[in-house]
Order: structure tokens, then sequence, then C-alpha cells
């Protein structure tokens, strides 16, 4: 009996630790394979289409000649790159190559929504317009908590407006409430929080930043002080006590006049249309009816353009969170076509994202025969007729380095494992090196010391390292040949294949044995990671 | 660093290859030949990060309620006493002014650090300049080859360009004077050469058909440029193996000594701000027995600094600036430690154009007011600094959107120009 015990504890421990590792390596696969319910795409095209008239009838006006269409697997990096924050790994371009269906990149549009990854990534940028992506106080598992949330009900298709609303009037506490992290965040910062969070809600819900008329009325548009603080002032009976937010009843909201130290009373008002000010339970549910309100066409146009730009790396109005006065509702642009079949599909942001991919504007080429000269340039980029080129976010940066690095995708389901962890502290601290812009006016513009360390840092000389386990030594040893060790370097770095120059200049490099090789996969690695094709979505 | 594995003349003519001759540095450089007042003007700050109690470092009140253990010193300015756990600060204080009036209405790390650092309280459709980027910013240096602003120790808020541009973010060098394998090319000559004509084909590929757009990404220039730095003999500044044995062991043997001792380098090489950090002033508990800690690491590698850039004649070209993002309770807490307080807490500043040996603002001894005598605001502060560079705070710079916002909204404290 005892030596069975010992011979049957060790087996089993064996056997676990093996059906572990077999789960482990084949999770992405399954990943990758798992059918998708493609929600939402359903007459996609139809509203893309409505898109493509607007701009082609300033395509026309203009006397412009839109770029040509980009290959679908240059369509494929962009939709990877903004939904899931990687460029694709070699493994998904191989199956994406193999699918022949015509819809391809509207089923992996889908599938890409659905994978963990786009919780991980797409959710923490959006998010970011929400929660201040900076800000220290709040603790990791918070934020982490939060973006898990918006990510979830974005992935299962929650209203976008009921998501608008839990953050707006929400109560309790973060770990059962996440969606209160949004009041939370500002009220735990001190002073002034129900200005802070009006401003917030102006920017991140309406477009609009109100909150250049805290101290003075807004310089372009029509805001005015006293509107901006009878907006902070439905945020006067929230409070942040025992990690619970909660609503206290009324009591005055009172403001600190800056120029003269005086103190004032102000009754909550919203800015504009009050009759959709419902009669809630408490100030803030009034708001959240009124922001998220049917009628409310700045709510709509503000999430249409900031979607917009995730996906294209460029919002369709800048900056993403100031947006002009709507046209009138008889003269549709592409923000009102957009925001109301949004509308019309239950605010669905799934649905919102195909109808982006399937326009044609997404999926021209960002090349164009007139790109030589900055006139012509700049009118075919105001004009969409060129897709957009634009820097990756340190985010994806980091993420498709190490996607390049590796055959297989690297998903999120393996986020208890040792090397996840690892490749999340990577990213940590690489984003944290660069700085995030969030939505502030400085675009983040890459600069020398980020170049050196690209040059010769250590993420660079990590992720094209030749090893058993490494793309790059897994290209180097298995690729039948000099040409398909090349295509795959290219392929795994910028989803593309290399031109008959690239390919006279590089196979020389790649002959002579495996040793040999193994260095020039490095080289050809790291030459690719320095590129400009590399480090700008394009 | 004995010899870049890279041949700059072998590089420099790679870069002309590919057309950026305009990013190519003249070669024979003396930055630091002048020295006085008519060199170019940088700025040092010794950052205290996490808010240094002003009762343990400038603003001691022993025998006082609040004061605790803590015994004031007589220093070389007279009326101006400081904590006895800075002896050695206490002989070279005539080269320094003291405020003990600054006050501020951020009281949490982040956000006081934001205005600390560059004049502006948060704001969130705006990044603001660290004060630093906006010194290289108004003093731009040509011959420069590494970053004009540098971040030298563990400082987790990185000084950045904001809408002045990623081109002013600090420079973050963790662990100065002891290594910079990062900022050198790691491979042999053959290799790293083959790697570098790589490049050119594949950017070649990506130009056709988006010339203007490659242009604007400045991935050429950013390249030129960081190759050029990682071949720079300036990179000579962040390490220390030519500086004398009794050089160094006045500094001090500390990560942050070290910092205090390349400062003084970098400067020389003509970089316009550096930033460094101490941390872990943080002392909601043991806030005494801490202090002393961080006095002792602190008081040799300041000393030794101002005497050193005295010395050299650094110093009436180099404002000097000791501070953290807000001070500590006057109230002793049960852990027997101190809070946070941005209501009166001090810091430091001399050189430059600035008048050295006042003394400024008073808090109350008893702790019961928190509105100290002669209140300073921190935009008056950095108003005062870039004056003392010969800066005029009230340049305006537009960002973006064309917003003009000017380089410091405070107004320059009279008593402290010359």
């Amino acid at each position: 009996m005892k030596t069975r015990k010992h011979f049957l504890l060790p087996a089993a421990l064996a056997f676990a630790v093996l059906s572990l590792v077999a789960w482990v390596a084949a999770r992405p696969t399954i990943v990758a394979l798992r059918p998708e319910k493609a929600e939402g795409c359903e007459d996609a095209t139809a509203t893309a289409d409505r898109v493509n008239v607007l701009l082609q009838e300033t395509w026309t006006s203009d006397s412009i000649e839109p770029a040509v269409g980009a290959d679908d697997l240059q369509v494929y990096r962009r939709i990877s790159l903004a939904l899931v924050g990687t460029s694709p790994s070699l493994e998904e371009i191989r199956r994406f190559e193999a699918d022949e269906s015509p819809d391809r990149l509207q089923q992996w549009t889908a599938r890409l929504i659905g994978d963990s990854r786009f919780v991980e990534y797409f959710a923490a940028r959006l998010g970011d317009a929400f929660v201040d992506p900076v800000a220290e106080d709040l603790k990791p598992h918070q934020r982490e908590r939060f973006r898990r949330w918006l990510g979830n009900s974005l992935q299962s298709g929650t209203a976008y407006s009921q998501i608008a609303r839990e953050m707006i009037a929400g109560q309790g506490v973060f770990a059962d409430r996440p969606a209160t992290t949004f009041v939370s965040l500002e009220l735990s910062l001190g002073d002034q929080a129900a200005e802070r969070l009006a401003a917030r809600t102006s920017r991140a819900f309406l477009g609009q930043r109100m909150d250049c008329a805290q101290c003075h009325d807004h310089p372009f548009a029509e805001w005015t002080q006293p509107q901006f603080e009878g907006l902070a002032a439905y945020y006067g009976q929230v409070q942040f006590r025992d990690a619970r937010v909660q609503d206290t009843g009324p009591r005055p909201f009172v403001i600190e006049d800056d120029r003269n130290q005086e103190e004032r009373t102000v009754a909550p008002e919203v800015p504009f249309d009050l009759q959709w000010v419902p009669d809630r339970k408490h100030l803030r549910a009034e708001l959240a009816a009124w922001v998220t309100h049917p009628e409310n066409r700045r709510f709509r146009r503000a999430i249409v353009n900031r979607v917009w730009g995730l996906m294209f790396g460029r919002a369709f109005v800048l900056p993403v969170d100031d947006l002009s006065d709507s046209p009138s509702p008889d003269d549709p642009d592409v923000l009102d076509v957009l925001a109301e079949d949004l509308a019309n599909h239950g605010d669905d942001l799934r649905r919102l994202i195909h109808v982006i991919v399937a326009t044609r504007a997404f999926n021209l080429s960002s090349t164009h025969e007139r790109m030589d000269d900055a006139v012509s340039a700049q009118q075919l980029e105001e004009a969409w007729a060129v897709f957009p080129v634009t820097e990756l976010s340190p985010q994806q940066m980091i993420r498709s380095m190490q996607q390049s690095a590796a055959v297989q995708t690297l998903g999120a389901e393996d986020a208890n494992t040792y090397s996840a962890i690892r490749r999340y502290e990577r990213q940590f601290s690489f984003v944290d090196d660069y700085g995030i812009a969030g939505d502030a006016e400085d675009a983040q513009a890459s600069t020398i010391p980020h170049t050196v360390q690209r040059l010769s840092g250590n993420y660079t000389r990590q992720h094209s390292n030749a090893t058993v386990l490494t793309a790059p030594g897994r290209i180097a040893a298995m690729s039948s040949d000099a040409a398909t060790c090349l295509e795959n370097c290219y392929l795994a770095c910028l989803s593309r294949r290399p031109t008959p120059n690239e390919q006279k200049h590089f196979l020389p490099q790649l002959s002579g044995n495996l040793n040999r090789r193994s260095n020039a996969v490095e080289d050809i690695y790291w030459t690719l990671f320095n590129s400009a094709e590399f480090c700008w979505n394009h | 660093m004995s010899q870049p594995p890279v041949d700059r003349r072998d590089l420099l003519r790679w870069a002309t290859g590919l057309g950026m001759s305009f990013a190519l540095p003249a070669l024979d450089l003396r930055a630091a030949s002048r020295r006085g007042a008519e060199r170019p003007r940088s700025l040092i700050t010794l950052w205290l990060s996490g808010g240094p109690s002003q009762l343990e470092t400038w603003d001691p009140h022993p025998g006082t309620k609040i004061g605790g253990p803590t015994k004031a010193i007589p220093t070389s300015t007279p009326d101006v006493k400081i904590a006895s756990s800075f002896p050695r600060l206490a002989e070279q204080m005539h080269h320094l002014s003291v405020i003990r009036s600054l006050v501020s209405q951020e009281g949490d790390h982040d956000r006081a650090t934001y205005l600390v650092k560059t004049g502006f309280r948060p704001d969130p459709t705006l990044h603001h300049p660290s004060v630093g980027a906006i010194v290289a910013h108004a003093l731009p240096n040509e011959q420069l080859e590494i970053p004009p602003v540098i971040s030298l120790g563990y400082e987790h808020h990185l000084s950045r360009g904001g809408f002045l541009g990623g081109r002013f973010d600090a420079l973050r060098v963790r662990q100065p004077g002891s290594s910079d394998n990062d900022m050198q090319a790691w491979l042999a000559e053959p290799r790293q050469q083959r790697r570098l004509s790589n490049l050119d084909v594949v950017a070649q590929a990506f130009a056709r058909g988006r010339k203007v757009v490659v242009d604007r990404t400045m991935h050429a220039h950013n390249l030129a440029a960081a190759l050029k730095m990682m071949t720079s003999d300036q990179l000579k500044a962040f390490r220390l193996d030519d500086e004398s044995e009794s050089i160094r062991s006045a500094y001090g043997d500390s990560n942050f000594s070290r910092g205090c001792l390349v400062a003084r380098r970098l400067i020389e090489q003509g970089v316009r701000a550096v930033e460094v950090t101490l941390q872990n002033f943080d002392t909601h508990e043991n806030n005494f027995g801490r202090h002393n800690e961080l006095a002792a690491e602190l008081d040799s590698s300041f000393a030794a600094l101002l005497k050193d850039l005295h010395e050299r004649d650094l110093l009436a070209s180099t404002v000097v600036l000791c501070l953290g993002e807000f001070g500590r309770t006057p109230r002793i807490n049960g852990a027997d430690g101190r809070d946070h307080w941005p209501q009166g807490f001090s810091c430091l500043v001399g050189g430059g154009n600035l008048r050295s040996g006042v003394l400024l603002g008073a808090t109350d001894p008893t702790g019961e007011s928190d509105t100290p005598k002669d209140a300073i605001s921190v935009p008056d502060i950095y108003a005062t600094v870039l004056k003392g560079l010969e800066i005029d705070p009230t340049h305006q710079v537009n960002t973006s959107i064309g917003r003009p916002i000017r380089y410091s909204d405070g107004t320059p404290i009279d008593r402290l120009r010359i």
C-alpha cells in the first residue's frame, strides 16, 4: 500500500504538470480557432457606404484621387494593432492567409473583438478617457478591475449609454461596482473633485472641454463659467467614504471664487437642453440620464470620434475631446452617420468597430503618388484619402516586439504563468519609460533617448535574440531556405513580404551554417525593430 | 567607457550617405571652456521625493510642541538656522537663500509633484513641460550631443517635455556614475555596420509613396542623432573615472552623491537642466529617524556640490534649487511620523542671477496657523528661477492647437533678484 502511494503521487504530479504545460502551450491555438459569432456586422457595409458617399463628395469637390486599396494583410495589421494592441503573430498571419472567405476581414475583426487581448488592450485605451491613465493613487488592481469591467461590457455588447450611466451615477465599492472608479478616483484626490468630475464628464462623454470655463469663458466655444459650475454642482452631493461611493442627499454646493476668495452657492444646472433632465433619486442619476439622452447628439458623436481615433490612430476631429458644434440634423456629417447607426444598434460599440473597419477610408493604402509634396499630402490626409501614418503607442510598440519574438499568438489566457508575468513587467517598464500622452495636446513623438533605447537597449536585444525558444531562433533553424527565412522575419515583424530589392540585399547574409544564419536573423530583427515601418501604423 | 565599438568616422560617413548631414556634429567641441557669469546657463534641481519635513530640514522649531527632537544649528548666513543634521551644508549656506513659506493647494503626491515640477496645477487637457524642459527650450545648445534635460536617480515621476515636445523629456539615468550600458552600441564593428546598412534598405522601401509623412516622423533624424549620442565624447560626463579621489569622497558614496557629481559634469558639457533625486521622504512613520538617515546623504553631497560649483566658477551661471512636492504636518502623528502639508513648506535656492543669504517667510512655531508669513506660491519660485537664468517667464509658447501658454504664471520674487 505504502509503495503504491509513493508511486502514485509523483506520477500524478508529473501528469498534472504535463497536462498544465500542454494546456498552456495549446491555449493560444484554441483562442485563435475559437469560433466567434460575429455580433454587430450585419449590414455594416450599408452604413459604411453612407460614410463612403460623404467622403467621396469631399474628394470630388476638391478634385482628390484617393489612394488605392491596401492589401488585406496590411489592413489586418491595422485592425490587430487597434483592437489587441499588437501586430499579428506569424501563426495568425498563416491562418488569415489560408482563410479564403470573401468577408475574412469582418470575420477576423469579430474574432479579435472576442479575444481576451481585446479586454486587456482596447478597453484599457478607451478606459484612459474615463480614468486618468497616469494617476498613481489608483491601485493597479483597481485600475485593472475597472478596465476588465469595461472590456467585458464592451465584449458582451452592453450599450455604451448604460456603461456611461454606471460610471456617472454608480454607487458602491469598486470590487463590486468597478464603474465607480470613475468617480472615486477624483474624490480621493482632494479639493475640487466636483469640478474635476464635471470637466472629465464633459470631455469624456460629450467631447467638450468645458473646463476652460472653470476660470474663464471657453476661448472658442460658447461655454461660460456659470454653465461649468452648474454642471459641477451635479457632483456636489457625492462622497467617497469607507471605500464606498455614495450620495449624501441634499446639501448646498459651495464654490470659492479664485479671484476674490469669496464663497458662493451654486445650484445644479445642465448647460443645454434642460428638458432632458428627468426626476431621479439623486443628482448624478439625473445627470447620467441627461448625458446619455437619445437626443443628445454630442454624446454619441464624442464616442464615435474616440473609437475612430483608436481604429485609425487619428481621431476624425482633433482634439478628440473638443468637438465643435454638431452640424444641422438635415446635413449630417460622418460622425452623425456613425452615431445614428450606433443608436440604431443598441449603442453596441462592437457594431461601430465593424462599420469603421468596413469603410473605404479604413481600407485605403497609406501611400499615394502625391505624398512627395507637403501641400498635397496635407490635403490628402485631411480628406481621409490616404490611411494616416501615426506613431505606435508605447503599449503597441512593446507588445508588437514581444509578439514578433514569438511564433505563436501571445494570449492573455496565460496571465498566471511566469513568462506572462515577465512580459507584463516588461510592458509596464517600457511604457513607464516612454510615457503616456492621454488626451493632452502633446502628441507623443519618439525622441532621441527612445531611439537609443531601441538601438542598444535591453528590449530590442532580448526580443531579437535567436534561441531555441524564440521566433528568431526558430525561424533561423526551421526555415527550409534563405528566402523562406527572410520572408518569415518580415511577416513576423512587418506583416509583409520583402521587396525584390530587400531580397537582393538580405539573402546573401542568410547563407552559410546555422550559426551564421542565426546571427543574420538577429541582425534582420534588430533592423526591422528599428525601422519606421515597425514603429508607425500605416 | 574606453573606446566605443562603433567608429565615429564610419558612422558619420554612413549618416552622410543617408542624406542626414544636417544632423552631423561639429567634431571638436569645448563646451565647458567658458566659465563665470558669461557661461551658458543651467539649472540643477535636487529633488527630495516624497515630501521632506520642513521642520527636520530648513525650518526647525526646536523646543516647541511641534519641533520634536530636532535641534538647530547656526549657518554661514547670519540669523539662519537649519536642522543640526546638516553641519556641512550649514557652512555653505551663504551661497543660498531660504524660503520657509511655500504654499500650494495640492496635498496628493502625484498632483503636488506635477505642480512643483512644472509650476502649473494638473490640467487633463494639457501636459505642462517640467521647468527643466522650459530652460532647455529657452536656451538651446546646438553643440550638445546628449539630451538637454537629464534626470539622475530613482525618480518615478519623470520630468517631461509636455506640449514643448518629447525631445525635452528628461533622459533618465537611474545609476549615474556607474552604468551607461544602454547608451552605447554593444556589438562589434562589422556587425553594427551591417545593421546600419540594413536599416537604409528597409527605410527606402517604406519611404516610397510616403515621403512627406516619413520625413515628418523624424525617424531618420532621431536615428542619426541617437548614433551621434551613442558615440559622443560627452557621454564621459556620466562616468566618474577621471574625477580625483578627494572630489569623489567629498561628494560621498551613494547613488544620490554620485548623481550630484555627475550633475556638475553634465552642466559643464552644456546640459541645461539636471535633476538629482533623493527619495523616501514620505515619512508617515518614524519621521525623525528616517530624516536623520536621509540628511546624512543629502548634507555631504549638497555641500560638496555647492563648494565645487563655486570653486570652478560655475555657480554664477547655475541656479541650484532644492525642494520636494510638499512639506510635512507640524503635528506629530501616533506613529511618530508627520503627514502631508502643503501649507507652509521650505526650499533652498541660489546661484545664477539670484541673491543669496536671504531668508523669506516664517511658519508659526506653535503649528496652529496654516498660513505662513509672506506666503509664496510655487509658480512664483519658478518665475524667480527663470529670471535667475535670464529667461523671461512671461514668454508664451503655443500648444499644438494654438493655445498660448506662458513659461510661468508666477511673479518673480523681488527680494531674490540682484
